[in-house]
């Protein structure tokens, strides 16, 4: 899978290039408007993460031309803007996800996933790992075959884990991904942990082969042999 | 009191002082008038008879005539010498209409051609003053109120017309909005003042709105060039995190970080929220079901601070409609019940109230805040919440602003807060 990263600032830039090569896409780099539209030329992608303010016009620029070529790439917006039109704007020339900055790379990872499970994935959206099989569009999770039960947050929260298998997630960054923004994070920590306490032990029961592991002082992973 | 009852009720009141003393000064002037011409009819009349005594004496023992009636009295010389001429009002009774009628009398004294000294008191009917008079004062209230009446239409006619161009400004400057275009202004006078009251509070009205955009541009610009810089440091704190060679003291500072960094990247949000709130950025279309929202928040509370125990009474038998926006209405139901679990010792109860005109909620807590601070941006009523970004009410109290919704706080042995609609 090949993803292009648009994106002026070039730490934020290599920082999302360095994570998501992590998850063994191929990333490509453009720091400005040219640049990326000479790339956009040139090859093709499968996603392109899309900084709305680049130096030399707008990013929606490039999600015109893309549109206008009739190209399939889906495009996930990254804006430090955060606003209601932009993010509508965007939404309405065609791009496929908006991701308000800061983000969590976890977060990035986990909704460039989406987009793209849902484009590959010819009618079954599922998610694999290990011998785990989860539907987030049903909300219904198998451990060999054999379906398990999870209540709602406990879903979420083992989604999350799924989708940046072998990634250490901080407490906050779980947090967030189960409540959303509204909710004060530093409130959540006693909840994150209980619920990763009985998720733990739900997969631990039904015989799952991935494991939560705790990294001490900061947060959890899921490691998968 | 408006500007046109003011100017109108003190120019009425000016008129009706003006013309009140004008009338009396009036009617008081003419009635002295009539009594002197009395007067100078019976001087007159006086110097007739004395004439016509002098050279016939014997008529002052003759029956007088019809209308001036005049008797004759000799005086001894030292009552003629003390003698004054005066005039006096007296009345007379006549037989012929069986009462008393009101006469002029002039009393005067003069030596007869037969040298003895005489005094002369002539009477003179005056009902026909008093008619006079009575008709006088009849056309003197009739032009009085007439004048009164025309006075008032008039400029109240006037001062319609010169206050037109004022309300019409005033109309106009309540269509301003801050952040939407400023309304055309169509209002032309010949007025002077108005014409440049209509200059300035255009000109106003375009200064206010450049600085609105600039402000906007201004915080727009300060959050992305704070939200990349944030984004960069999250970014790399989560590389970190991956190394495998991490300790456990390094995951601990870490943790740190990420935990005071996630406090600055809320409080950048959270300020940019209240300043979007305070722009009306977000539209206001839309009914929202506030019992909807809050049994939705109760639970997800619940759920998250269930290590408190903390119960919740929730009487939300009567449904409470809000006429705003969505968000906004999460956000403030969210930021008011996350306080109450928040501040509430564990195993505390937590009262919901709601009803078609409002939200009560109250929760336990020892120590009342500051009514006067408390919706204060930064205010922190608990100093030992360093995670607060002091901003919740803040925002709490903004969304009611642009909402139409009233908030406010009371203690009486629980904290309670009390959100009202405003009709």
């Amino acid at each position: 899978m090949k993803i292009l990263v648009i994106e002026d600032e070039r730490a934020l830039r290599n920082t999302i290039a360095g994570s998501l090569r992590k998850e063994q896409f191929i990333v490509e780099e453009a720091g400005d408007l040219i640049g990326a539209l000479q790339k956009i030329n040139d090859y093709d992608y499968d996603c392109v993460v899309l900084d709305i303010m680049l130096p030399g016009g707008n990013g929606l620029n490039i999600l015109e031309e893309l549109k206008k070529r009739h190209r399939l790439e889906s495009v996930l917006i990254i804006s430090a803007k955060d606003s209601l039109e932009d993010k509508i704007r965007g939404l309405d020339l065609g791009a496929d996800d908006y991701l308000a900055k800061p983000f969590h790379l976890a977060e990035l990872n986990a909704r460039i996933k989406s987009i793209l499970r849902r484009r590959y994935s010819a009618g079954e959206l599922s998610v694999e790992i290990g011998n785990v099989k989860l539907w987030p569009d049903t909300r219904t999770l198998s451990v060999d075959g054999k379906e398990l039960e999870l209540n709602r947050k406990e879903f979420d929260l083992f989604y999350y884990f799924a989708v940046n298998p072998n990634r250490v997630l901080n407490k906050m960054t779980l947090a967030e991904s189960v409540w959303g923004d509204h909710i004060d994070q530093s409130d959540s920590f006693d909840f994150i942990y209980s619920q990763v306490k009985n998720l733990r032990k739900k997969l631990k029961l039904a015989g799952a082969t991935p494991e939560i592991k705790a990294v001490y002082g900061f947060g959890y992973k899921l490691s998968v042999n | 009191m408006k500007l046109f009852t003011y100017t109108f009720s003190r120019i009425s009141l000016l008129l009706v002082i003006l013309i009140s003393i004008w009338g009396v000064f009036f009617y008081l002037t003419i009635l002295d008038e009539v009594i002197d011409e009395t007067d100078d009819s019976l001087a007159n009349y006086k110097a007739i008879i004395i004439r016509k005594v002098l050279i016939e004496p014997e008529i002052m023992y003759e029956q007088p005539g019809l209308i001036g009636q005049y008797t004759f009295r000799k005086l001894t010389p030292d009552e003629a010498n003390k003698h004054k001429e005066r005039y006096y009002n007296s009345t007379v009774y006549m037989e012929t209409e069986d009462e008393y009628e009101p006469v002029r009398v002039l009393e005067t004294s003069f030596r007869a051609a037969d040298g003895e000294y005489y005094e002369l008191r002539l009477m003179m009917l005056t009902f026909e003053k008093d008619d006079m008079i009575r008709k006088l004062f009849f056309y003197i209230a009739l032009l009085y109120l007439l004048f009164f009446l025309f006075s008032l239409w008039g400029t109240r006619l006037i001062l319609k017309r010169a206050f037109h161009p004022l309300n019409r400004l005033l109309e106009w400057l309540n269509l301003i909005q801050p952040g939407k275009e400023v309304p055309g202004l169509s209002n032309e006078t010949h007025i002077m003042e108005f014409n440049k009251l209509n200059g300035a509070a255009l000109s106003l009205a375009y200064r206010a709105r450049k600085a609105y955009l600039e402000q906007k541009t201004f915080i727009e610009n300060a959050s992305h060039e704070l939200q990349t810089p944030l984004a960069i440091i999250q970014g790399k704190v989560d590389m970190l995190a991956e190394d495998e060679n991490l300790t456990e003291q390094q995951g601990t500072g870490l943790n740190d970080i990420y935990i005071t960094l996630s406090r600055a990247i809320k409080l950048n949000r959270s300020l940019l929220l209240l300043s979007r709130i305070e722009n009306g950025q977000y539209p206001g279309e839309g009914s929202t079901e506030a019992n909807k929202v809050v049994r939705e928040l109760v639970k997800q509370m619940e759920e998250l601070y269930g290590h408190k125990e903390v119960k919740v009474q929730l009487a939300d038998k009567t449904l409470l409609i809000l006429e705003c926006n969505e968000e906004l209405i999460y956000i403030l139901f969210s930021n008011l019940i996350r306080n109450a679990f928040i501040h509430s010792p564990g195993k505390g109860v937590i009262r919901i109230d709601i009803n078609s005109s409002g939200f009560v909620i109250t929760n336990p807590g020892d120590q009342p805040l500051d009514e006067k601070l408390i919706f204060h941006r930064f205010y922190r009523g608990n100093p030992g919440k360093e995670n607060s970004t002091g901003l919740g009410l803040s925002i709490v109290k903004a969304i009611c602003t642009v909402s139409n919704l009233e908030i406010s706080y009371n203690y009486k042995g629980e904290h309670q807060f009390v959100l009202k609609k405003i009709n």
